[in-house]
């Protein structure tokens, strides 16, 4: 009975022993838990300690390598903790393009653990464009692309330009480096050995200006004038001079002996007439004299190339009104005076005046207007450049006029010459700026700044041979200059 | 004995005397919450920062805004968005042209004015499997007033869930419009309220006007336990507060694809907004966004960044068709352009409410 009974205490006490809970004090997992974001050369990850308390360990981090032997890694420490929970490791400067493997380590009591190991490739660098398109050597273009590094570099062919800034793996600021030889170069891309082409070649704003004629005109300084080109013959009258003397004449400039000379046509004081600048003109204001009253005029004239015909008389007083013509037809619209958006079409086939649909908004000459494809386009005052089809009376803004404009300043006034597809648009009043629009693709390049005096205001614009040539009036030292501006030459 | 007793006793109320427990509840840092997410429909994104203020009983102010961050968002071809913030500090708008693009991740990185930085998890933006048709039916729901139950209409939407691939669906009120129906010839009996001018015997009825529909549940579900199989549930409420159906309401409705953690966060989030106070809540939580400090991974970031496919919905929910509505509706009793006029006192001068429908305003005929 005894020795059961010890038989019995000795099981009891043996399963006693076996039902012991070793506790484990201490122990923690270890993930690698997520790949947070991969761009380029950086890579963001997630990793977690794991633990049902706080366990110091010595270090924590994760291991980046090529190959998943982990033999030549690339070690993010983030030093020594005791917290468990997640933590991220951020890595930068990876290859390009390339497969990695990362792991999450900790480091405790001196023993190295690892987690498991996830994989990601880094992306590969792509241009997707930039902007401007045409800027001055010496300004800024803003390349964008995807997963450039920070190491990029930019090259004009084979010169190379400062990066001022990469941003954020999207976006390169680069100073164009000075004009060369050539006003148009490809630009290449090196970012981490990879190197890209940019598809659209770069232009640089150039254009050289010369002064033809210092006293055109006469010495007068005309304004309010009409400006119109039959071909190859540039023609500007009527109007007023600064001084309020009667500008009653039409000048021609004759290459020949390069001077403007008068031509027989006269008229009464007539300003503020619209104009088709191709030969149709009239309307505006007659003033018998300097200090008379200004009687609304409805005379129009149409120069064919030979002689002055008159139109018969408008059914509407217009002044400072638009004046295109379209398809042989000659359209007056808007001014300061009556509604504003009027709309009248004179049609040389049946000699007459017709009332066509208003315009969307009040226009006036002040606003740079011109016809293209038998649309009539104008810049408005707040930049918008509008499209309008005179048939359909169909409007639509299609860009902006990308210079600022400075209200009562440099909104009125300009010109606008149509050459081939491209439309050269500038020169405000006081204002340098000259631009040239791709109408197929609707952009804007940057041509040289007009290096006249700024404070003048254009009184006519003409082109012969690719070269674009304007007068321009100033009220102080009051003169008329002749400009001519080569748009390719540096 | 007595000699002992007094001293007891001032003893025995001494012991009993209570201090108060100086507790100083920690304040920690203001958290950044992050709002905002980006969707398949080309427009201006917003993303709104804010400075979470520790809420509490004493008041310690209002929740900033968070202005000068630089804000990207990134998808997994690499390719970056910057975030322009507008003349309303905190808030960051994406270019108008800007789409998330189905099949694509996307990550929203944020580095504030003191030079924190902060990114999301990966959102996959999947195809939202389009609605069929949406319809609406009259409920009823009994409420704690004994007397008077709750009114509200149920929008159903019905739509067929892909087999065999996890699909995870969000729906979203927007601010709507509906028609405004007031009784100004009621204003000289009932007496209009104090400074409002006199209505003229001509003055508007119908107005049309804009509304957040109420509640502010969030419908959200997983498609677990209904994989591959026709739908037609549930996926919004708007309850009738006596105004809103008086005529026509067009509800706008956002029915989108959300992934899984973002299912998740937004179920959790709808869960804290339905407690009653009732024992069978489920215990207030801290919710985790998908925001992480890169600096700081302890760092408490609120909110949750998600992309989404979205598809526009509207329902015109006609009075004519409701089986029942709230009785007696609620009476205007002014012209319904001064709805929301204020007392001159106050200083406010309310917008007039406009007599004119929005312009796509098309419902069905009776």
């Amino acid at each position: 009975m005894k020795g059961r009974f010890t038989q019995i205490l000795f099981l009891t006490l043996l399963l006693f022993t076996f039902s012991c809970e070793i506790e484990e004090v201490g122990t923690l997992n270890l993930l690698t838990e997520e790949i947070v974001n991969v761009s380029g050369e950086r890579a963001v990850v997630l990793g977690r300690i794991i633990a049902f308390e706080n366990i110091p360990v010595e270090d924590h981090g994760f291991y980046f390598a090529e190959e998943e032997s982990f033999l030549d890694p690339i070690i993010i420490s983030l030093g020594a903790t005791e917290r468990p929970g997640r933590f991220v490791g951020e890595v930068s400067g990876l290859q390009l393009g390339r497969n990695y493997f990362v792991k999450a380590f900790v480091v405790r009591a001196g023993e190295m653990i690892f987690a498991n190991t996830l994989s990601f490739e880094t992306l590969n660098p792509a241009i997707l464009g930039y902007e401007p398109l045409v800027q001055f050597g010496g300004g800024e273009i803003v390349i964008t692309g995807i997963n450039l590094a920070d190491d990029t570099r930019v090259f004009f062919g084979d010169r190379e330009a400062e990066v001022r800034e990469v941003i954020f793996g999207f976006q390169v600021r680069v100073t164009v480096p000075p004009i060369a030889s050539s006003i148009s170069e490809q630009i290449r891309v090196v970012t981490r050995g990879i190197e890209l082409e940019v598809e659209t070649p770069f232009r640089y704003a150039v254009g050289r200006f010369n002064l033809l004629d210092a006293n055109a005109l006469e010495g007068l300084s005309i304004v309010e004038n009409i400006y119109f080109q039959q071909g190859e013959r540039f023609f500007a009258g009527m109007g007023r001079d600064s001084g309020n003397q009667s500008t009653d004449f039409i000048w021609e400039y004759n290459f020949a002996q390069g001077e403007w000379v008068k031509t027989g046509f006269e008229a009464r004081m007539q300003r503020a007439a619209s104009d088709s600048h191709t030969g149709y003109f009239g309307g505006g204001f007659f003033q018998t004299s300097i200090f008379g009253p200004q009687i609304p005029s409805d005379n129009y004239w149409h120069f064919d190339g030979l002689e002055y015909k008159e139109l018969p008389p408008a059914p509407i007083n217009i002044s400072d009104g638009f004046g295109y013509e379209i398809q042989g037809q000659f359209y007056i619209a808007g001014g300061t005076i009556g509604v504003g958006s009027q709309v009248y079409r004179y049609d040389p086939a049946s000699n007459a005046w017709e009332i066509r649909p208003n315009l969307p908004s009040n226009v006036d000459k002040g606003m740079v207007h011109f016809v293209y494809n038998d649309h009539l386009y104008w810049i408005d005052r707040d930049n918008n450049l509008i499209q309008y089809n005179p048939f359909t009376a169909q409007s639509q803004t299609v860009s902006r006029y990308p210079s600022p404009m400075i209200e009562n300043t440099t909104d009125s006034g300009g010109f606008a010459l149509v050459m081939g597809d491209k439309v050269f648009i500038g020169l405000y009043n006081n204002a340098r700026e000259i631009w040239e629009l791709d109408m197929e693709i609707l952009d804007w390049g940057r041509k040289q700044n007009f290096t006249g005096d700024a404070r003048g205001r254009i009184t006519g614009a003409y082109s012969k041979d690719g070269l674009l040539y304007f007068l321009r009036s100033y009220l102080i030292n009051p003169r008329t200059e002749f400009w001519e501006f080569d748009p390719e030459a540096f | 004995m007595k000699r002992f007793f007094f001293p007891f006793v001032l003893l025995v109320l001494l012991s009993t005397c209570i201090d108060p427990y100086g507790f100083n509840a920690e304040l920690g840092e203001q958290a950044l919450a992050v709002e905002g997410y980006i969707t398949t429909i080309p427009g201006h994104q917003e993303i709104r920062l804010r400075r979470a203020e520790v809420f509490g009983p004493d008041y310690i102010g209002i929740n900033r805004p968070e202005g000068l961050a630089t804000v990207l968002i990134k998808d997994d071809l690499g390719r970056v968005t910057r975030l322009v913030e507008q003349e309303q500090r905190g808030l960051y708008l994406t270019e108008e042209i800007f789409a998330a693009e189905t099949g694509r991740s996307y990550n929203l990185e944020i580095i504030t004015q003191n030079k924190k930085r902060y990114i999301s998890k990966a959102e996959l933006v999947r195809e939202v499997p389009k609605l069929d048709s949406v319809t609406y039916r009259a409920v009823r729901i009994p409420s704690t007033d004994l007397l008077n139950d709750d009114y509200g209409v149920q929008v159903l939407g019905h739509f067929q869930d892909p087999k065999g691939q996890d699909n995870y669906y969000f729906w979203r009120t927007m601010e709507s419009d509906f028609v405004l129906i007031a009784e100004p010839d009621l204003e000289n009996i009932g007496g209009g309220p104090a400074g409002l001018p006199p209505c003229p015997p001509c003055c508007e009825k119908i107005c049309y006007h804009k509304d957040l529909p109420k509640p502010g549940n969030i419908f959200t579900v997983d498609d677990t336990e209904f994989d591959g199989l026709y739908q037609s549930r549930v996926i919004a409420f708007v309850e009738d507060n006596g105004l809103r159906f008086k005529d026509t309401y067009r509800l706008e409705l956002q029915h989108m694809s959300v992934t899984q953690e973002t299912q998740r966060y937004l179920q959790l989030i709808d869960q804290q907004l339905r407690l009653t106070g009732s024992v069978f809540d489920p215990p207030p939580a801290n919710i985790r966004g998908n925001m992480i400090s890169l600096d700081d991974p302890d760092e408490l970031v609120l909110g949750q960044f998600f992309a989404v496919d979205i598809e526009q919905v509207q329902v015109y929910i006609q009075k004519s068709k409701l089986e029942f509505f709230r009785r007696p509706q609620t009476i205007v009793p002014r012209c319904c352009i001064h709805f929301l006029y204020q007392d001159p006192r106050t200083g406010y001068v309310a917008p007039l409410v406009p007599t004119t429908p929005p312009s796509d305003w098309n419902p069905p005929r009776d």
